[in-house]
């Protein structure tokens, strides 16, 4: 086999993603980047006091700053590029909206509304297959049946 | 006797057994938190305890056990389950243990007097009193488990070792564990363990594999070892062991025969970078110990003749350790070496371990994209490996079979009170076939979960004319082109889609051209541009898309050549790309019944980009009308390294901003729908992601309270359910639901089979509902959720997750693997990713 290559052994080829980043709850906690939020979460329960002294970045949640200093870094957040493009999209999109036609077709009135809570009635389409058929009774009583529940025969509150 | 009883007379006789390490650090954890009583089921702070095995390496949470979301949704506590739909009769792989209502597991502490260094020596010493422990027993040093109870509790007693020193042993009980309880789950899984073992079968990842019946598919130099996923878990009503077929594709070469071959193929000059390339990222399997490795580098100063420090600091050559420790001559002296780095513990600070592996002894393992892309390999494969439900149910009976006749294997059951028992099955419910609804009439299709056929000649919702847009194609496909474009016309026509004449341009072969095709002719007024490649080139592909995403916002669609030299199949073929070209021109082919006013639906998914390592995609996809036929898609890149998404605030806040912009008012109810979550992931999903999306409703205005639910999808889950069918099994119909058994008691949840298997066994999609202020029904949830696989216009038939997170799949893969980047905003409200 050919030879040749690395001059050093110990210099590998290893994901260069092992930044560590500072815990904002324990400055001696110092962790991997992909191992971040579990961290965040973990750690968050044994500092509730500091917790309740950081805010939440909008733009990354990672980011947990001093209530006092959020502005700023919302101000100043690498991160905050991801709303740059909503801001000129929002100027652009003026000239583009003649070419999206809305629709003008409605649905006609759906038999059900979930809203107040009323069901189908009415007899289902059978998914089943031809050689299955729905069992006359159920092999043992259903725990759901007794419940506080709508009666699908009759649609009454059984 | 009682059942104990009669278990510890017969230990007597018995010898081996289960030793089991514990993280002590959890323990201590564990313990400040004093005595837990775990008569009501779950135990929240046994979550703390981790078990760790013998070894070192720690059981992760994959079961997400300790997250009880059921108890925050008042409307659910007592019950969770729907009741539309035709009741059906369902087999599942999931098996009783037997255990009696009473049955309990014992913790105790044990400390020494004087103390002792090696945990060998308090093994042995504790277990000198045989007859006071029993049979069960498993101790790590510091914990003690049993499956009884002793007299006291707190016991004295007494050892002397081998050098005379006598030494006082405390036995203290801590705790009295329930089988529900997270502790005592994982203490079965590592009985399940041992019980596996014993049936010669190997762990292998997370599953175990029988390596002494493989399958040889020597055409295409693969083997399978066939084996299961196996677990055991506290489901609704009891705990169960749940076993579903798997298999492990081995390549039959070594990654020594790949280089070689390897060798002979290319330049000598670009061997070392291209082995790399290709290898680096690959696991292999190490036959002699069953184990598998990352490569994550190539050592080529080292060979097998040089030597390393084993343990003890004696030096030892690679030829020599595999010839004394397995019994393995190498053959090639000259090969270089394989670098692994092991996985470090979670917290560790400390460098991880690094082995070296002999090329020769490691197998590849998995497929390559070359082998997933050939069609005849993965029909082959799917032979062996895609079971239809009556193999699955022979394997799985097999399975059972086993455990209960091989005496070793029964006996480390039934020596902590375990049995395997009988296949549970239950009762799903069918529901109603959804309607289909297109411009002038509502379509019931005739065929469950497939309406292409019904959709012929029938007018879609809408969509605005195609008047202004461009063709590319190379000189010598000008007449496949015209042909498709006649195909389109005809195919449009009665589904109501004007098509004009495009303009066409023709261009040179090279990849390049089309490009600076597309560059030349492409303004802001065209609708669309096609382009027909006449090879599956990537960076051709990549190109294009990657300058009409975010250069230049038009969509965009591709068709290979080939495809449209299949003339039998062209109007099929035209009516599938015609309706691609409808969405990407931001219009509605069909819809169905949403019985609720004011709904958006939104779906989220990540993936890692393929170029950029570390760099995670995140596509979240909300619906923008209330009819849910519009959608409005955000994509956000980061650098995390992990599937965790960090920037829900934002996307969230465009999309309600935009259903305002379209509905003249905030939705009243939001529905999330998060794919992509792995096992183990779901506390972050609950304690990090949630409350991104929730932080976004408290800011917006003071009265706006939305009802909000948030649902995890898991296409893959470990539960299989069979309906009996003329006498044998075969796959339940689409649209069955279960929600009883197969379900966990800590969470609201429920099954949903929205997939047409053709082949095979299907797939049932798991939904897990962990946040929901809304107060709907289960019924209605399940039911929604059934509604929202109907829509993903891209296939005129139901999928297997909700419209929104295959959307948001489909993005992300576009971005992850073609794009790496955020496309425009501009593109947002059409699925140009289609």
């Amino acid at each position: 086999m050919a030879k040749g290559g690395k001059t050093e052994k110990e210099t590998y080829n290893f994901p260069r993603n092992q930044k560590l980043i500072q815990c904002p709850y324990d400055r001696y906690h110092q962790i991997r980047a992909c191992r971040f939020p579990y961290h965040l979460i973990k750690c968050r329960k044994n500092h509730p006091d500091i917790a309740e002294q950081l805010a939440t970045c909008p733009f990354n949640a990672r980011h947990q700053v001093p209530r006092a200093e959020i502005r700023h870094h919302i101000s100043s957040c690498d991160d905050k590029s991801c709303i740059e493009q909503d801001i000129v999209s929002q100027s652009n999109n003026c000239h583009r909206e003649k070419m999206n036609t809305v629709s003008m077709w409605q649905p006609s009135p759906c038999d059900e509304d979930w809203d107040k809570g009323e069901e189908l009635v009415m007899e289902p389409k059978n998914n089943l297959m031809p050689g299955m058929r729905a069992p006359r009774s159920l092999p043992y009583s259903l725990s759901w049946k007794s419940s506080n529940m709508y009666c699908s025969v009759c649609n009454c509150l059984s | 006797m009682t059942g104990r009883a009669r278990v510890r007379a017969r230990g007597q006789a018995l010898t081996g057994s289960t030793v089991i390490l514990l993280d002590l650090q959890g323990m201590n954890k564990f313990y400040s938190s004093s005595y837990v009583s775990v008569q009501d089921g779950l135990s929240a702070g046994a979550s703390g305890c981790t078990l760790l095995e013998r070894g070192g390496k720690t059981r992760c949470n994959f079961q997400d056990l300790g997250i009880n979301t059921r108890e925050t949704m008042a409307h659910v506590k007592d019950c969770k389950t729907g009741f539309s739909g035709i009741p059906v009769k369902v087999i599942t792989n999931l098996y009783s243990l037997g255990l009696p209502r009473e049955w309990q597991l014992y913790q105790y502490h044990v400390t020494f007097n004087p103390e002792l260094e090696s945990r060998r020596l308090r093994l042995a010493l504790l277990y000198s009193h045989t007859e006071l422990l029993g049979k069960a027993k498993a101790f790590d040093g510091a914990i003690l488990f049993l499956s009884q109870k002793l007299e006291n509790q707190v016991t004295e007693l007494v050892s002397v070792t081998k050098r005379d020193v006598t030494v006082n042993i405390t036995v203290t009980l801590t705790n009295q564990l329930a089988s529900s309880s997270p502790v005592c789950i994982q203490f079965f899984n590592i009985v399940l363990k041992k019980v596996l073992k014993k049936l010669s079968m190997y762990q292998v990842g997370r599953n175990f594999y029988s390596p002494s019946d493989p399958v040889e598919i020597p055409q295409h130099k693969l083997t399978l070892w066939p084996g299961f996923a196996v677990s055991i878990t506290q489901f609704e009503n009891r705990v169960m062991l749940s076993a579903d077929v798997s298999h492990k594709v081995l390549r039959s070469e070594t990654v020594l025969e790949f280089m070689t071959s390897l060798y002979t193929r290319i330049d000598s000059a670009c061997f070392i970078q291209t082995c790399e390339k290709e290898l680096i990222g690959l696991i292999v399997l190490t036959r002699y110990n069953n184990k598998t490795y990352r490569i994550d580098d190539i050592d080529w100063c080292v060979k097998p003749t040089d030597t390393f420090p084993k343990r003890d600091g004696t030096e030892i050559s690679y030829v020599d350790y595999y010839k004394q420790q397995y019994d393995i001559v190498l053959t090639d002296l000259n090969q270089p070496m394989l670098v692994s780095r092991l996985k470090s513990k979670q917290n560790s600070t400390v460098e991880p371990r690094v082995v070296h592996l002999i090329p020769e002894l490691c197998y590849l393992t998995g497929l390559t994209s070359q082998a997933i892309s050939d069609f005849r390999l993965m029909k082959d494969l799917a032979q062996e490996m895609h079971l239809n439900p009556e193999q699955r149910q022979q394997r799985l009976s097999r399975l059972a079979d086993s455990i209960q006749r091989i005496k070793e294997a029964r006996l480390e059951l039934e020596m902590w009170g375990l049995q395997l028992g009988y296949q549970v099955s239950l009762t799903g419910r069918v529901v109603p076939t959804e309607k289909i609804l297109i411009r002038e009439q509502t379509c019931l299709p005739m065929s469950a979960g497939d309406w292409s056929k019904d959709m012929r000649n029938m007018k879609i919702i809408g969509v605005q004319p195609l008047d202004n847009w461009l063709m590319l194609c190379s000189n010598r496909n000008g007449e496949l082109a015209e042909n498709l474009l006649n195909c389109l016309k005809r195919a449009g026509g009665p589904m109501g889609f004007h098509i004009e004449y495009p303009r066409i341009v023709q261009v040179q072969e090279s990849p390049m051209a089309f490009l600076r095709a597309v560059q030349q002719h492409v303004n802001p007024e065209v609708q669309l541009v096609m382009c027909v490649l006449s090879s599956n080139q990537k960076d051709c592909y990549d190109s294009i898309k990657k300058f009409l995403s975010l250069d230049r916002p038009v969509p965009s669609q591709c068709v290979l050549a080939r495809t449209l030299n299949k003339q039998g199949m062209m109007m099929s073929i035209a009516t599938k790309i015609a309706v691609q070209i409808i969405c990407k021109l931001g219009g509605e082919p069909w819809a169905v019944e949403i019985p609720l006013k004011s709904l958006m639906v939104i779906g989220i998914d990540v993936s890692k980009d393929a170029l950029n390592k570390g760099i995670s995609v995140v596509g979240f996809v909300a619906s923008t009308n209330s009819r849910i036929t519009r959608w409005f898609s955000r994509c956000i890149l980061r650098n995390t390294g992990t599937d965790i998404a960090d920037c829900l605030k934002v996307c969230m806040k465009g999309a309600i901003s935009k259903w305002h912009k379209y509905n003249c008012e905030l939705p009243a109810r939001i529905i999330v729908y998060r794919d992509g979550v792995a096992d183990g992931q779901l506390k972050m999903v609950v304690d990090y992601e949630v409350p991104q999306l929730l932080s976004v409703l408290t800011e917006l205005t003071t009265n706006y309270s939305p009802k909000v639910s948030v649902i995890v999808v898991r296409k893959k889950c470990i539960p299989r359910f069979f309906a009996e069918a003329n006498r044998s099994l075969q796959n339940p119909p689409v649209g069955t639901i279960v929600d009883t058994e197969a379900t966990r008691p800590e969470w609201y949840d429920f099954y949903l089979i929205s997939q047409l298997a053709r082949q095979g066994t299907v797939n049932p999609t798991y939904y897990n509902v962990v946040y929901d202020n809304s107060g709907l029904k289960p019924d209605h949830m399940q039911r929604l959720t059934y509604k929202m696989c109907h829509l993903y216009y891209n296939w005129p038939g139901l999928i297997r997750v909700p419209a929104p997170c295959q959307y948001a799949h489909k993005l992300t893969f576009l971005v992850s693997q073609s794009i790496h980047r955020e496309p425009s905003l501009e593109l947002a409200d059409k699925l140009f990713y289609l």
